[in-house]
């Protein structure tokens, strides 16, 4: 791989970003089964659900949990390729980090492998909790706009100003993105003569300076702005949505499934 | 008319010393429609900054309406519109940025959504209402900044080169807006560099130097038709001003408009009629 294409391929890896956050608006707009649940229970009940799990060291029960995540995003339309693959990024990452417990782990080796039961027993269910976690976390980017989340948020009572940071930080996100792509956009389109890694690697570092000042720019244009109209963090005008069956629904069978794994 | 921002002696001055804005008086009063006119990199954002309270001056002082509270005091009527959309529309959706002015003026959520639909529709925006600010254009970005800043319904609008990246049908729309204040009571004060639209947006002018200090302040026929000191801030008469100065008119037109009438009206008056089927448009 040349340098050249090194940093397209960085820039390609970037340019996923925006798009990936474009198909979770996409697939939150899908009329699907959470879709239509009301966002602070839907916040909640998933919450509930990955506490569980995490606290689980059943791995039927975690399963359960998983095909139950599984199960809600089908019916809630969601693109498989996607999820699952969050899924496995995520579970594969965590079963890399915990793998030396396979090996140093006390217990019955098995056959000739330096690898004991004991220890692929809690590499394997360290890796199901976390990809359970995942499977349940993920539902809700994929199921929710940010602005309902945020508002689900400020109907949970957190401070407003830790709304307003998540609320700014999930905005300039996207455009930060949007704009380191740009840069490095025009970088290529200005890249006359094919370099050297080390020109390469020195263009980049520079560009990476002038996007960190450019992003220091933008925090203080936007602390202007919001200045500017008022700076107070205001009560947004929520919809005001009744709770509806699909909300009981899920209420219920959240609070079903937290009976099942409590209860031994 | 009282003044509603009266500045005196405002200078600016960037970290490495270098002066944006030198020594400048300004005043607005209610009703008036002023534009600050200069050239790129000659301080109008500065002086729009300064004059809406949001960069504290390296002299001189800002006062407002009738003197007793700062710039933060009266944001409630004072609405800056800065010139980076980007920066300015920082809630998810552009429905969350547009109700941001009302929300924090506790005015009913009823009257709020009425305020954003009607200033959606009027700027052609409603398509876009749940979309989050980055997946506008430019242009369009451009209209939601000047929309979120106008909800609130202040008294006075400063707002920083409103047509960038605006198409021409899209330009009527925010000139309409910008008449709207000002029927509505108000005051606006537009900084630009376009000397075609100024004239369509101001009655008076405060031109900058390309060292932030301001040359000429005085009616906007009077500023734009002096050539020769605009020249001197590297700009130019609006092209038909232009067209009639150089055919020796000495009221030379400052609009597109006003020139079709103007050949209009000389037409119709010749005998025989040159053009009898031509309309002014």
């Amino acid at each position: 791989m040349t340098a050249r294409r090194g940093i397209s391929g960085s820039r390609a890896d970037l340019a996923t970003l925006p798009r990936a956050l474009a198909h979770s608006r996409e697939t939150a707009a899908r009329d699907g089964f959470l879709q239509r649940v009301h966002p602070t229970v839907k916040l909640v009940g998933l919450l509930a659900l990955v506490v569980m799990a995490a606290g689980s060291n059943d791995s039927i029960r975690l399963s359960a949990l998983l095909a139950l995540a599984v199960g809600l995003g089908l019916i809630s339309k969601i693109s498989l390729r996607p999820y699952a693959a969050k899924v496995a990024i995520a579970t594969t990452f965590a079963v890399i980090v915990v793998a030396p417990h396979a090996v140093l782990t006390s217990g019955p080796r098995i056959g000739a492998l330096p690898v004991t039961t004991t220890g692929v027993g809690y590499v394997g269910l360290f890796g199901l909790r976390v990809g359970t976690c995942v499977a349940i976390v993920a539902l809700l980017p994929a199921t929710t706009r940010f602005a309902d989340l945020l508002d689900a948020l400020r109907r949970l009572r957190l401070p407003a100003g830790l709304v307003a940071v998540v609320g700014l930080t999930h905005r300039y996100l996207h455009q930060m993105a949007l704009d380191l792509d740009r840069t490095m956009l025009a970088q290529r389109s200005r890249s006359i003569s094919r370099a050297s890694y080390r020109t390469t690697w020195r263009s980049w570092g520079r560009l990476l300076g002038a996007f960190f000042l450019r992003a220091f720019e933008r925090a203080e244009g936007v602390s202007r702005a919001a200045q500017a109209r008022g700076g107070r963090i205001p009560n947004p005008y929520a919809e005001r949505r009744t709770l509806g069956a699909r909300d009981l629904g899920f209420a219920g069978l959240v609070l079903a499934v937290v009976m099942m794994v409590l209860v031994p | 008319m009282s003044p509603v921002i009266d500045a005196t002696g405002l200078s600016y001055e960037y970290p490495d010393g270098t002066n944006a804005i030198e020594d400048v008086d300004f005043t607005a009063r209610t009703g008036e429609r002023i534009g600050i006119l200069g050239p790129n990199g000659a301080g109008k954002s500065t002086l729009l900054m300064l004059l809406g309270g949001l960069l504290e001056p390296s002299a001189g002082h800002v006062q407002y309406f009738d003197g007793t509270a700062d710039a933060d005091g009266v944001r409630d009527r004072l609405a800056v519109v800065l010139q980076e959309p980007d920066e300015y529309l920082f809630n998810p959706t552009i429905r969350e940025d547009l109700e941001y002015g009302p929300a924090q003026l506790d005015i009913p959520a009823g009257e709020a959504e009425r305020r954003v639909s009607t200033i959606a529709a009027e700027l052609s925006l409603a398509r876009y209402l749940d979309q989050p600010p980055f997946r506008l254009s430019g242009g369009e970005k451009r209209r939601a900044a000047l929309a979120a800043g106008l909800t609130p319904h202040p008294e006075v609008v400063l707002v920083d080169e409103p047509f960038s990246d605006v198409d021409a049908t899209h330009t009527e729309a925010v000139i309409e807006r910008l008449e709207g204040v000002v029927a509505s009571g108000g005051t606006t004060v537009v900084a630009i560099s376009d000397t075609d639209l100024l004239p369509r947006v101001a009655d008076r002018v405060y031109l900058l130097d390309d060292v932030g200090t301001v040359v000429e302040n005085g009616p906007t026929r009077e500023v734009l038709t002096d050539a020769e000191t605009l020249a001197t801030c590297g700009l130019r008469p609006p092209r038909i001003t232009r067209v009639f100065q150089a055919a020796g008119d000495p009221e030379p037109p400052l609009t597109i408009e006003a020139g079709v009438e103007r050949l209009m009206a000389v037409l119709e008056s010749s005998w025989p009629p040159i053009a009898p089927d031509c309309e002014p448009k």
